[in-house]
């Protein structure tokens, strides 16, 4: 870069620093807040690694929460429970850094855009929508909830990977082509798909970006025509393999379906209104609504249900005027950004039967959303000289009034107490959120209310299937914990509910029971009548072996809530039932070799260490598991 | 490398702006006054230290003036509190003078370009004079003294200052369009450009609004449909249907909902119609002040101006309407000859459009002057040049500096009396004697002196002759106007706390009973009665129980529902150590009837904190952020959080609560 042009973009990165400087300071009050939902599942084990580093490669490889395991983004995270205080407020920080790195990103893409088709003020536009997309209120959920950071590692990478291309797209529109640049892009793209499964999607974003933004030109005006074909032959490819995939294997993904309360039709139909709220969310924003529990929203049935003809006819219109419009060069590039929109939400928002509606979905298609006024924006200013300026200005207000909102926002997330409140009241038919009130309200000793929001709870799950039917014992059981936590236990006549209507099936999902089980382990509840409690346990799930009445898991849970009252007899029952419903599995060998040396069988014991030998040598133990079937070979 | 040459005319500009700053100074060390506290002083939204950026959005958002909630005004204020480390009167002024002096320099510019196309046979040369003595006019106007130094009065300074660059900026585009015709790019960026202005001028005060009217007066009277170096009948047209249609709108108000119009005057002691009477006699009063600065005559308090019942009653009602009629009629007719006559004419009467006409707004404020004087001002100047251009012995130069020597020393004067406080309402009281409400400050300001002295401990005869004087103005006050609430309360008060032998002559409660059984209840009133609530919490002053709830409760059956008379009443009830569950119940009834009032979310929550209700005080915060959509009350909610977690049973939270304890007026025992 030369004296004179670096001199001119002094200006606009003294802009970027700037801006990078609020966000930190918009967000920074955020790191007080909680840890929520996933965060504990996906990362509450990774309390005992400072206690074993040596099994960090287990934690960094161990994580299930997709196909490929996650691993980028979980080493992020053991990395930071090593060298970090191990602080919620830390690792807040580290999403809040993330964030504004990403930021940078999205204001080196956009610049490199703009300064593709050679649009005014390219520095200064880039910052400001960038600042749009980094200030948006849609975006705290996903900053400032940790377990999202996979969200925000694929993001990141993925726009590294469309970064490098465009650099490499420079040089050949140039015609000095260097290719590093396109393995660095692929590198990247690898490195998304292991932070999350969905940084997959940025193959099509880089077709599209080469298809409706730079239009196979070179720096001439000259079409490059092998680039073409190649694109537009990758795009007809890509439609034709996912269409073939999808009607060949259409029944075995409604088939996946089977744990959900809604079908893929409906689900399809639910996802096409979704996406309208999504957009109305990030550019009209009503912070009340915003927040991570989104299980009441309704769903749609059929395209009679109210919204969902509107909501697809929606769609399918943009999707008509999108291709309409790539008969121009600027209608390519204003279609450039709904598309992008929706290629990004292709994979998680379409036929995979995951959860309805989370806004960390958006954190990179947003960047589509930006990208639709910003080639408004650089037709207007290339067209009209004048009219950039103004234009900027105007925007820089929507990033003021997105910051104002966004730092509200934060402050409400820096509190847990403020969040429970905020998020009940937005939601108030939420069941995840009346249960999160019920918890705050349980923790100040409160127990009567508690059970009056778990009760909202429980009758909103029943009500929407975007919450999922919950079990009445899960609600029983979930009183027992509140009413624990608020030092006021359930009597016999209450807990004994548990298991009355459904007997055969007296729980569902064992989420409540893990934390009953940690209430007893540090015996915060002293007044409970565990003892009476565990019996009527075992009453309902150990009378005959009967294993249909529980998952593998929840019998797992119940042998470790037995575990925790030194109940082994029971622990081993349960922990038999488990194995006969899911046989081999490590962990629960382990525990049942807890229990058989606990209660004496010998034989038994020595059976399972056999087995468990013989799956160590087989290298199916982690680390973790050969350290504590370690303790039982010494003995 | 030679210096770059500066125009003559920003040199003098220069001069001008830095006497005006100088005159201006001494004011700088003057008090916060009237509005100031509720807005600025006394908000504690504003009290930040800057650290935390939502404590900037919720300080901006801090105003419940308006439906716009001022917030450039409101950010401006938070910022002088930041910069400064504190409330401070002097930063708050010097940066009204800065806005006043940059305004100053918007209408050089802006009349430059009036006069131009308002003025015929004009040279260059006599148009930069002309637009320099008109700009030394406005910036001199001993009449914006109290927007100047009446520091909440930044909010109309704001609005003016981007509406100033909203009409220059349309000025000077125009005047290029004028010749050449523009392109659809350049239409464009001024729209977008005018847009920002008029976003800036309303959400500093909304009367900013007044923009969108103010460009058609320009279009109409300035340039008249010229375009491209021709007449263009239709843009003419489109420039008066742009000025005629706000009427057509407020005409279709006025025809299919009056309520809309008529509603607001149920707390006031005038109707629209009295309004609209007096304010065609106003708008010549404001207008007599610019051309001769009688600075006897101006004031702060104006409450001693005499309302126009009818046409006739005062005469001067049917005179001034007749007036302004000739005046128009004469101005449009004269409208191609003179068309600066038209502009300053239509620019008066928009710029006064909202203030001065339909709403239930208080009827005279000096400050309502700011905008429309400009083109006035710019005529004034224009006139003087004809004069002086018909009268050869007059010579231009000197006139304008005898003129502008007179308004210098005017504005030293009133600037001089703005400077302390016990001067300033003295000098209010000197030219308003019949107005009750310059007594009561008066009366204020001596309250004010006797506190400073019982902190400084000086000689108890001395400060006794401050209570004397203020008791005297409060019964002067009481003369003016028998029905004022202010006066009653504090001659009770006064005589409860210094008088006593007073109070055998004097029932101040039984008056008090009296005036509250059909007056109607303006804000000063309830600030009155929320000072008696004081007093009775303070324990200074004393009243049998039954004589208190007769006025509260004879106040609540004219007024039922009423937020604001509930809160005082369970104020009492709490003064009275009323049991706790009368004191809910009221609270929870008025909360059925209002929900919004954050008064009463806070009365709640303190009163839910005492009884050690954790649960209670977590369902009402939460209520209360459901009622509070834009999170305006935010940092104060946030702060019940601050402290650790709240351990089960405990009452930490309960005492957190009391944070939101409402903010307790002055008044109460000074020693």
């Amino acid at each position: 870069m030369n004296s004179s042009r670096l001199a001119a973009a002094l200006g606009p990165l003294a802009g970027l620093a700037v801006l990078l400087l609020a966000a930190f300071w918009i967000y920074y009050p955020g790191i007080t807040g909680p840890n929520l939902l996933d965060d504990y599942s996906s990362l509450g084990s990774l309390d005992h690694l400072a206690e074993s580093p040596e099994q960090l490669w287990d934690y960094v490889f161990g994580d299930g929460s997709g196909p490929l395991g996650r691993s980028v983004s979980m080493l992020t995270f053991v990395l930071e429970t090593l060298f970090t205080d191990g602080e919620i407020a830390t690792s807040k920080l580290l999403n809040i850094f993330l964030h504004l790195l990403t930021g940078t990103l999205v204001f080196w893409f956009l610049a490199l855009l703009l300064s593709a088709i050679k649009a005014p003020r390219y520095l200064s536009a880039a910052i400001v929508f960038a600042g749009v997309w980094l200030l948006a209120p849609l975006q705290v959920s996903t900053v400032l909830y940790l377990v999202q950071r996979m969200a925000m590692l694929a993001a990141m990478f993925s726009l590294l990977s469309l970064i490098f291309y465009l650099h490499w797209r420079r040089g050949l529109s140039a015609g000095r082509p260097r290719y590093h640049w396109l393995c660095l892009s692929l590198l990247a793209l690898i490195a998304g798909i292991f932070a999350k499964e969905n940084a997959v999607v940025g193959v099509p974003l880089i077709l599209l970006t080469e298809a409706c933004w730079l239009q196979c030109r070179d720096n001439a005006g000259q079409r490059i025509i092998w680039l073409q074909r190649f694109t537009y032959s990758l795009i007809g490819l890509g439609f034709i393999s996912i269409s073939a995939i999808l009607v060949v294997y259409w029944d075995s993904i409604e088939a996946r379906y089977s744990f959900r309360e809604f079908s893929l039709y409906e689900r399809l139909l639910t996802e096409a209104r979704i996406l309208w709220d999504y957009l109305a969310q990030f550019f009209l924003p009503q912070v009340d609504r915003l927040g991570v529990y989104h299980d009441d929203f309704p769903l749609s049935r059929s395209l009679q249900d109210p919204g969902a003809l509107l909501a697809v006819s929606g769609w399918l219109a943009v999707l008509v005027t999108a291709v309409l419009l790539l008969c121009w060069p600027f209608g390519r590039r204003l279609a450039y950004g709904p598309l992008f929109f929706l290629a990004a939400h292709s994979l998680e928002s379409t036929v995979w039967p995951l959860e309805l509606y989370f806004e960390h979905r958006n954190y990179l298609p947003a960047v589509g959303l930006v990208i639709f006024p910003l080639a408004i924006y650089a037709w207007l200013a290339t067209r009209w000289k004048e009219v950039g300026a103004p234009l900027l200005v105007w925007m820089s207000i929507v990033l003021l009034y997105f910051s104002a909102l966004t730092s509200s926002q934060v402050q409400i997330w820096s509190s847990e107490v403020l969040l429970a409140m905020q998020t009940v009241n937005g939601h108030p038919e939420s069941a995840r959120a009346n249960k999160e009130y019920a918890t705050q309200l349980a923790q100040i000793g409160a127990r009567d209310e508690a059970l009056e929001y778990s009760t909202r709870a429980y009758f909103s799950a029943l009500k929407y299937a975007a919450a999922s039917d919950e079990h009445e014992g899960d609600y029983v059981l979930r009183n027992v914990a509140l009413a624990c936590i608020a030092k006021q236990p359930l009597q016999p006549h209450e807990y004994r509910q548990l298991g009355r209507f459904e007997p055969g099936r007296p729980l569902g999902v064992t989420a409540t029971l893990n934390v009953v089980t940690q209430l007893r382990h540090s015996d915060s509840c002293p007044d409970f009548d565990w003892q009476g409690f565990q019996d009527h346990l075992a009453a309902l799930y150990l009378e005959s072996f009967d294993t249909s009445l529980a998952s593998a898991n929840m019998f797992t849970a119940l042998a470790m809530l037995a575990n925790a009252d030194a109940r082994w007899d029971d622990a081993y029952e349960y922990v038999r039932r488990s194995l006969a419903r899911a046989p081999g599995r490590t962990k629960e060998l382990l525990m049942q070799l807890h229990f058989t040396t606990a209660l004496g069988r010998e034989k038994e014991a020595q059976n399972l260490i056999a087995e468990l030998q013989a799956r160590q040598d087989a290298g199916k133990l982690n680390r973790g598991e050969q350290d504590t079937l370690a303790l039982y070979l010494g003995g | 490398m030679p210096l770059p040459q500066v125009h003559p005319s920003l040199k003098v500009l220069a001069v001008l702006l830095v006497c005006t700053g100088a005159l201006y100074f001494q004011g700088l060390n003057g008090p916060f006054i009237f509005d100031d506290g509720p807005a600025i002083s006394s908000n504690s939204y504003l009290q930040i230290d800057g650290s935390e950026f939502d404590d900037w959005r919720t300080a901006t958002l801090s105003s419940d003036s308006g439906p716009t909630h001022r917030p450039i005004a409101m950010w401006s204020f938070t910022a002088n509190i930041v910069a400064s480390g504190g409330v401070d009167a002097f930063g708050m002024k010097l940066t009204n003078l800065l806005i006043h002096l940059a305004c100053g320099g918007l209408v050089y510019l802006f009349a430059r370009i009036a006069l131009r196309r308002g003025m015929r046979g004009g040279t260059a040369s006599s148009v930069e004079s002309l637009a320099l003595l008109a700009a030394a006019f406005w910036l001199l106007a001993p009449l914006h003294v109290s927007t100047v130094l009446y520091t909440v009065q930044r909010m109309a300074q704001l609005a003016t200052l981007f509406s100033l660059l909203g009409l220059l900026l349309y000025s000077y585009q125009r005047e290029k369009w004028r010749r050449r015709g523009a392109t659809i790019g350049e239409v464009i960026a001024l729209s977008l450009w005018l847009l920002l202005c008029l976003l800036l001028a309303t959400f500093s005060k909304e009367n900013g609004l007044l923009l969108l009217w103010l460009l058609p007066v320009v279009e109409v009277t300035l340039f008249r449909g010229e375009w491209a170096g021709r007449d263009n009948t239709g843009l003419r047209w489109l420039g008066w249907a742009a000025l005629v249609a706000p009427l057509l709108m407020l005409g279709c108000i006025a025809l299919y909902s009056p309520a809309t119009l008529v509603g607001g005057y149920v707390s006031r002691e005038f109707s629209l119609e009295e309004r609209l009477l007096t304010q065609l006699r106003l708008l010549w009063q404001y207008l007599a002040w610019m051309v001769w600065p009688d600075i006897n005559a101006m004031g702060f308090q104006h409450d001693d101006l005499r309302l126009s019942r009818g046409w006739l009653d005062p005469v001067t009602t049917l005179v001034s309407a007749v007036a302004w009629l000739a005046f128009t009629i004469g101005a449009f007719l004269a409208r191609r000859v003179y068309p600066l006559a038209l502009f300053a004419l239509l620019f008066y009467l928009v710029g006064h459009s909202m203030e001065s006409s339909i709403w239930p707004l208080e009827m005279v404020y000096e400050h309502r002057n700011y905008l429309p004087s400009v083109g006035i001002y710019i005529l004034l100047a224009a006139v003087l040049a004809s004069i002086c251009s018909l009268v050869r012995a007059m010579r231009p130069r000197l006139v304008a500096a005898v003129l502008l020597s007179i308004c210098c020393t005017f504005l030293f004067l009133r600037v001089f009396s703005w400077s302390e406080q016990l001067r300033l309402s003295a000098v209010n009281n000197a030219n308003h004697p019949d107005s009750a409400r310059s007594h009561f400050f008066l009366a204020e300001s001596l309250l004010h002196a006797y506190r400073r002295g019982v902190r400084s401990g000086a000689p108890e005869e001395e400060l006794g002759e401050y209570l004397l004087l203020a008791r005297n103005q409060f019964e002067l006050m009481h003369q003016s106007n028998p029905r004022d609430m202010a006066a009653i309360v504090m001659m009770y008060y006064l005589d409860q706390h210094h008088f006593h032998e007073l109070q055998e002559y004097n029932d101040w409660f039984a008056v008090l009973l009296e005036v509250a059984q059909d007056r109607a209840l303006q804000a000063s009133d309830y600030t009155s009665l929320r000072a008696l609530m004081d007093c009775f919490e303070a324990g200074v002053c004393r009243e049998p129980r039954e004589r208190v709830f007769l006025l509260l409760d004879g106040l609540l059956e004219r007024y039922p529902g009423s937020p604001r008379l509930s809160v005082i009443r369970y104020r009492y009830l709490k003064s009275i150590g009323a049991p706790e569950q009368q004191r809910l119940a009221a609270l929870q009834d008025l909360q059925s009837a209002d929900n919004r009032s954050s008064e009463v979310f806070q009365s709640l929550l303190v009163e839910l904190a005492e009884n050690g209700n954790v649960a209670g005080l977590y369902e009402k915060i939460r209520e209360w952020m459901l009622w509070d959509p834009d999170r305006r009350r935010l940092s104060l909610i946030r702060r019940m959080f601050d402290r650790p977690p709240v351990p089960a049973g405990s009452g930490t939270a309960a005492q957190s609560g009391a944070s939101a304890a409402p903010h307790s007026p002055a008044l109460g025992p000074e020693a």
